[in-house]
């Protein structure tokens, strides 16, 4: 008993470690959803490519690890950059399904391209992802934090006070919430819609890529696939905590890291998702909303 | 400054604004007067881009406005206020006025803070504006709980953030007092002193007869007359539509 209570314990707290990269996934979709009411589908290219900017600077190059991560951020913001003037931008005018299918179809279309070229150079599904932190840890105890995760949280934790700094002190933070509230009055406000919009889209890619390199450098692995996985687990997140909030993407993605590892820990690794859904569907039966998103869609 | 030629709008088949022709000029006090269902909305929807019109066009410094963002109008320097009023929930009098100062800013003052060092010439500007719309001594209340009156100040205020050089109100004395009223006359004018040219919508005709040098009468999205009140007063088609029918306070 004392020992599966010290497992316990083991998976929980690895499960909030690890839950930090999905939380950053779900802080990427929410912003654009909380802002533009659009399931941003394409998402997880931003994911994808800033894993494989990680891998090519941490395993090829050799960069190190503060380089590796910057370096996503800035893969993942230059497609962010290609989701608002290829799906939002010239669509924006449209039903607001029309800029969402645009996601999808990008999503569709860059991940194919990308492993089509992905399959000529690599014959595997994975490749290595250099993880400088592998084998590091610290003992608390029974209990041994991981490196990779402590890390791996530290970054998150980091990136969301930038995101709440940027939110609740800066010009573009106010616009931001300005516009979320209600968007057709923004730029009657005096508010540069287009400008706050493109920088949104910005900022939620470049968190998506920084999650890239943290799920790769945490797996030891980059796989074209990523981008998919990702996009089914930050909208868990966000819709388990509550979409459109920036706290609600934190919550859901720290409780989806702790409901995946202690499913498999208890039950079985095969039962992950059926057992993670399992819980978001009887979370979304109880509270609708999320577990602490506003029934009054108060966004961001 | 601001030409508008033949400028129509049908919803349906009915004519919101029927070929209307108007030349504002710089420095001008231009008042729309009109019955409510008139057209003045309409056209100030027109000219600033969140209604394509039927047919038509607005020169503005040279510039054609039609087919242009909302967003775009606003940076040439067109600025309106609004007859009904929306705040953000949460910003107070303060921010309201520095994010609207946003639009001609650059990437780099985007990320900066309210208190930012190198912010200070726009933290000033800020200032002065409240100190002009009478909102100092409320800038850090929530712009939500400002009386009815102040409320219509800020819209001034946001509007003027946006560095205009034409501003165009719908009915900015609608639900104010006479006191309140006559102390909007005064801050027009001076607005005008200031340099601004405005174009003023309004259905109070005491207000624009007197506040106004050029006034143009809507009638069923039809301009019926321009000219200075004196003239506008006098025209017998002006008595028929609006003054005849509905005695001299006509609120319509």
């Amino acid at each position: 008993m004392y020992f599966f209570a010290i497992d316990l314990t083991q998976t929980t707290i690895d499960g909030l470690l690890f839950g930090s990269t999905y939380a950053l996934v779900a802080i990427g979709f929410t912003l654009i959803w909380g802002l533009l009411r659009i399931l941003n589908l394409a998402h997880g290219v931003t994911v994808m490519v800033g894993m494989f900017a990680g891998m090519l600077s941490a395993t090829i190059i050799g960069l190190p690890f503060y380089l590796g991560i910057l370096i996503s951020m800035c893969a993942g913001a230059l497609v962010g950059f290609l989701i608002d003037r290829i799906c939002y931008r010239p669509l924006r005018a449209a039903h607001e399904l029309v800029p969402m299918i645009a996601t999808l179809g990008f999503w569709i279309l860059i991940e194919e391209v990308f492993i089509k070229i992905y399959s000529k150079f690599w014959f595997r599904d994975y490749v290595p992802f250099a993880n400088p932190f592998d084998g590091a840890g610290l003992e608390i105890g029974q209990i041994r934090l991981r490196g990779d995760y402590l890390v791996t949280l530290a970054v998150a934790t980091l990136l969301v006070i930038i995101l709440y700094f940027l939110i609740y002190r800066t010009r573009l933070g106010l616009a931001m919430r300005m516009i979320a509230e209600d968007h057709d009055i923004g730029s009657l406000m005096g508010v540069p819609v287009g400008r706050v919009l493109t920088t949104a889209f910005l900022l939620s890619a470049a968190y998506g890529g920084a999650a890239g390199y943290l799920l790769g450098m945490t797996a030891n692995l980059a796989g074209p696939y990523a981008g998919s996985q990702a996009v089914v687990k930050g909208l868990f997140s966000m819709i388990l905590g509550g979409a459109g909030s920036i706290p609600g993407a934190i919550v859901g993605g720290l409780s989806l890291g702790v409901l995946e590892l202690q499913s498999s820990f208890l039950f079985s690794f095969a039962y992950r998702d059926a057992i993670a859904m399992l819980a978001l569907f009887l979370v979304l039966i109880v509270r609708p909303q999320g577990l602490v998103g506003k029934r009054t869609a108060d966004r961001i | 400054m601001l030409e508008i030629s033949r400028i129509s709008k049908s919803f349906g088949g009915l004519m919101a604004v029927d070929s209307v022709d108007l030349s504002v000029k710089r420095g001008a006090l231009f008042g729309i007067l009109g019955p409510n269902g008139s057209g003045k909305t309409t056209l100030f929807n027109l000219l600033t881009g969140f209604l394509e019109p039927t047919a038509g066009g607005v020169r503005f410094e040279g510039n054609e406005l039609i087919g242009r963002s909302p967003e775009d109008i606003v940076r040439l320097g067109v600025a309106r206020t609004f007859q009904v009023v929306r705040f953000h929930k949460d910003s107070t009098v303060r921010e309201t006025v520095w994010a609207a100062q946003s639009m001609h800013l650059g990437l780099r003052d985007l990320f900066r803070t309210i208190d930012a060092p190198s912010q200070r010439d726009l933290a000033e500007e800020v200032d002065s504006i409240l100190e002009r719309t009478w909102l100092k001594p409320h800038a850090d209340r929530l712009a939500r709980e400002l009386p009815f009156g102040l409320v219509r100040q800020l819209e001034i205020a946001r509007a003027l953030a946006t560095r205009p050089k034409i501003l165009l109100m719908d009915e900015p004395a609608s639900g104010m007092n006479p006191s309140e009223t006559h102390q909007l006359t005064e801050d027009i004018r001076r607005l005008r002193d200031g340099g601004l040219t405005i174009v003023l919508i309004e259905h109070d005709i005491e207000m624009v007869m007197g506040l106004c040098d050029r006034i143009a009468v809507l009638n069923f999205g039809r301009k019926i007359t321009e000219g200075t009140a004196d003239e506008v007063k006098s025209n017998p088609d002006v008595i028929a539509a609006y003054l005849g029918t509905k005695k001299k306070h006509a609120h319509a």
